[in-house]
């Protein structure tokens, strides 16, 4: 497909087998993707997703959950296979334009949103003298209609943020920013008792329990939307969000008892203005910050997809 | 302890959103890991850290949020069902005391029908329980009206409604049916391929309960029929109503009188009828039912043929076409919602059409860190997005988003 392929990465002997298998079940032959091809594609995930030295079983794992099909597609048409554009347009087309059109809720807007998108699928910016496609950064961890939506919900926040940023001052002094309150200096802790139980609090909720919490009032999310992206119950969601105030005041009372306060004066505490409180969240909510969980942003780019 | 929680509900955030201001990661999960963490294609492990990435990125949540909109339904079907003046309490009391009152009739014709009864009336009532039994099987239904003046003028002889003079396809032959007085179509008049196709669950074909009339159910034969009952016969194009005297038997034909009659005769017929066909035209007339007739007329049926091949209908199961949906696949069970179909089978083969068998997509269910293995070998939709799938092995797969992500319920 390509003219000069770039050479095989090192594929473990034990899973040239497994990928052979892949490749026939993705149906890249037919959008003239070649096996070579296809297993250096392979190899790329492996490397972004695991870590060095990783066990033939995780590599197993995660190529056994790719899915191959659309890779194949996505990956034949950044060469620029036209049977595979054909077959892309033809499932995927209409279903862009409706996600743009319920991502941003006006039809100019979605239309807008769905062709730059479109553009960038196609590849307009040239490197080292061909095209880069978004597509080829399409790794098959989930569907690929889950991806363009993604791909469609972080365009349209990045257009947002564009937008904002070329509001001049004298509008925003329009639409009433001069009056807005002068946000408050956070005044002298309180109690430092107050603050390090709550810390202590917060760091032992697992992530899932900060995800909700952040969703429900930092975004101010419904709970039909946390539910959804979480792909349970909004009552589960309910629930959870009502056991976590639970957990969260139980955990200040039994840390500010253990501090020296008596039940009464931790009960008064806790009514508190929390705005008062310093509390460093990132070491709070951040229970493992110094590793980074994520491929650098740079690489990001190199690989030319966008990132949340 | 509502004031309480109260208390700390409202405290939380505020500490949250102060603090969170600070705490914007360096680095973002790509498209791709968003994707799967939505889709719960994620490893325990990664989803871990995303989940810990979320819960400090704003914008992630954000992205993550906005990719999870859901699409309006391709189909008013949903609009149709949430139209509001069927929902109105009076009214459906006023239908559900509309159909007590025709269970009441009916019983009490019955009544009257055993302690004696003229066979001509006996035969009026017979059609128009054949008729709504039919209808009710969603086949094409002569007017019973016309039949039974017919029927009254013709006293055991058989008369034939033609609807048109095209014969139908060596196939449609067979689609001919019998009706006997009472008791109302017994089971073991269905073919044993119907009666295959419904142990597995799948869709029921309109064939299923056809009898040639040439070979009437070992019943019929063992006691014929009995005085005052009759047999009616009908194609899907070609009706024959035979009324037998006291003393006749079904099988007697001895003059056939066709009568030219159309569909919209009949569609006419119909909805003048009894006071349930009555009740189905008012319905016809509303806006709500017209989708739904217009749905009913536009989606096709489905069906999976004896040897594992997918079949659709667009004349409600008068003819069926094979659908070609991959090499050699043998399906075993097939859901259809609107235009949106899903036909799984063996090995783990799953596709659904999101345009009523125009274009297929093979779907993958992964969950738990498997894929589909199994035979599936049932497919149920409910609608467009929530769905479940049974395997061989007894595997239960759910969806709640169209197929995009699957959970997995092992035995």
């Amino acid at each position: 497909m390509s003219d000069s392929p770039q050479p095989a990465a090192a594929l473990p002997r034990e899973l040239e087998s497994l990928v052979r298998e892949l490749y026939c079940k993705s149906g890249g032959e037919k959008f003239g993707l070649r096996q070579q091809e296809f297993i250096i594609v392979i190899c790329r995930i492996g490397e972004k997703y695991l870590p060095a030295g990783a066990q033939i079983s995780q590599h197993r794992e995660l190529y056994l959950n790719l899915r191959v099909e659309e890779l194949a597609l996505a990956h034949a048409c950044a060469c620029g296979n036209e049977t595979a554009w054909e077959t892309f347009l033809l499932r995927y087309r209409e279903k862009l334009y409706d996600i743009a059109r319920a991502i941003a809720r006006e039809d100019s807007a979605a239309r807008e949103l769905a062709d730059s998108l479109y553009a960038d699928l196609y590849g307009t910016t040239m490197r080292e003298g061909s095209r880069v496609s978004k597509l080829a950064s399409y790794t098959g961890r989930g569907s690929l209609e889950g991806w363009l939506r993604t791909v469609l919900a972080q365009e349209y926040v990045n257009r947002y943020r564009r937008q904002k940023r070329l509001v001049s001052l004298d509008e925003e002094s329009e639409a009433g920013m001069q009056f807005a309150a002068a946000d408050s200096a956070p005044v002298s802790a309180l109690d430092l008792r107050l603050e390090s139980a709550t810390d202590e609090a917060l760091s032992t909720l697992t992530a899932e329990g900060r995800f909700i919490l952040a969703s429900y009032y930092l975004d101010k999310r419904t709970l039909a939307e946390i539910a959804r992206t979480l792909s349970v119950h909004e009552s589960t969601i309910s629930r959870k969000l009502e056991k976590l105030a639970k957990f969260l005041r139980k955990r200040i009372l039994t840390g500010l008892t253990r501090r020296g306060m008596s039940r009464r004066q931790a009960e008064e505490a806790l009514e508190a203005d929390v705005r008062d409180l310093q509390i460093d969240i990132r070491k709070s909510l951040a229970q493992d910050s110094n590793r980074q969980p994520f491929p650098d942003k740079k690489v990001q780019a190199q690989a030319g997809d966008g990132s949340g | 302890m509502k004031l309480t929680k109260l208390t700390m509900m409202q405290h939380l955030p505020k500490l949250v959103d102060v603090l969170l201001n600070k705490a914007q990661p360096a680095t973002h999960p790509d498209a791709d890991q968003l994707t799967a963490f939505a889709e719960h294609a994620l490893t325990e492990n990664e989803r871990g850290q995303v989940l810990e990435h979320l819960a400090l990125c704003a914008e992630c949540r954000e992205v993550l949020s906005i990719a999870q909109v859901q699409l309006p339904d391709a189909l008013p079907i949903a609009t149709a069902a949430k139209h509001t003046w069927f929902r109105m309490p009076k009214l459906r009391w006023v239908t559900a005391a509309a159909l007590v009152v025709i269970a009441g009739s009916t019983a009490i014709v019955t009544m009257h029908r055993k302690s004696g009864t003229t066979p001509a009336r006996a035969a009026k009532l017979e059609v128009n329980s054949a008729f709504s039994r039919e209808d009710k099987l969603g086949l094409a239904v002569p007017a019973p009206e016309k039949q039974f003046d017919q029927l009254t003028k013709a006293q055991s002889e058989t008369v034939t409604l033609s609807q048109s003079p095209r014969r139908t396809q060596p196939r449609q032959e067979h689609k001919i049916y019998a009706l006997k007085a009472k008791p109302p179509l017994p089971p073991t008049e269905r073919t044993e391929e119907a009666e295959s196709e419904s142990s597995l669950g799948l869709v029921a074909r309109t064939r299923d309960t056809l009898v040639p009339p040439s070979s009437p159910s070992p019943k019929n034969r063992q006691e014929g029929l009995a005085p005052g009952s009759e047999a009616l016969e009908t194609r899907s194009e070609n009706v024959e109503v035979a009324a037998a005297a006291p003393a006749a038997t079904a099988e007697v034909s001895k003059a056939k009188k066709p009568v030219s009659n159309t569909m919209a005769q009949a569609d006419s017929a119909i909805a003048g009828d009894t006071g349930e066909r009555n009740f189905i035209s008012s319905l016809q007339k509303t806006p709500t039912s017209h989708a739904i007739f217009r749905l009913t007329k536009t989606s096709p049926r489905w069906t999976i043929s004896a040897d594992g091949a997918l079949e659709r209908s667009f004349d409600s199961g008068k003819t069926w076409e094979k659908v070609i949906v991959a090499g050699s696949t043998n399906f075993r069970a097939v859901s259809a919602v609107g235009p949106d179909v899903w036909a799984g089978g063996s090995t783990g083969m799953l596709y659904h059409s999101p345009d009523a068998g125009q274009q297929w997509i093979r779907v993958q269910p992964t969950g738990a860190g498997a894929a589909l293995k199994g035979d599936v070998t049932s497919v149920e939709f409910t609608d467009a997005r929530h769905g479940k799938l049974t395997t061989a092995d007894g595997e239960i797969w759910k969806t709640s988003d169209a197929g995009q992500s699957w959970q997995v319920l092992r035995p």
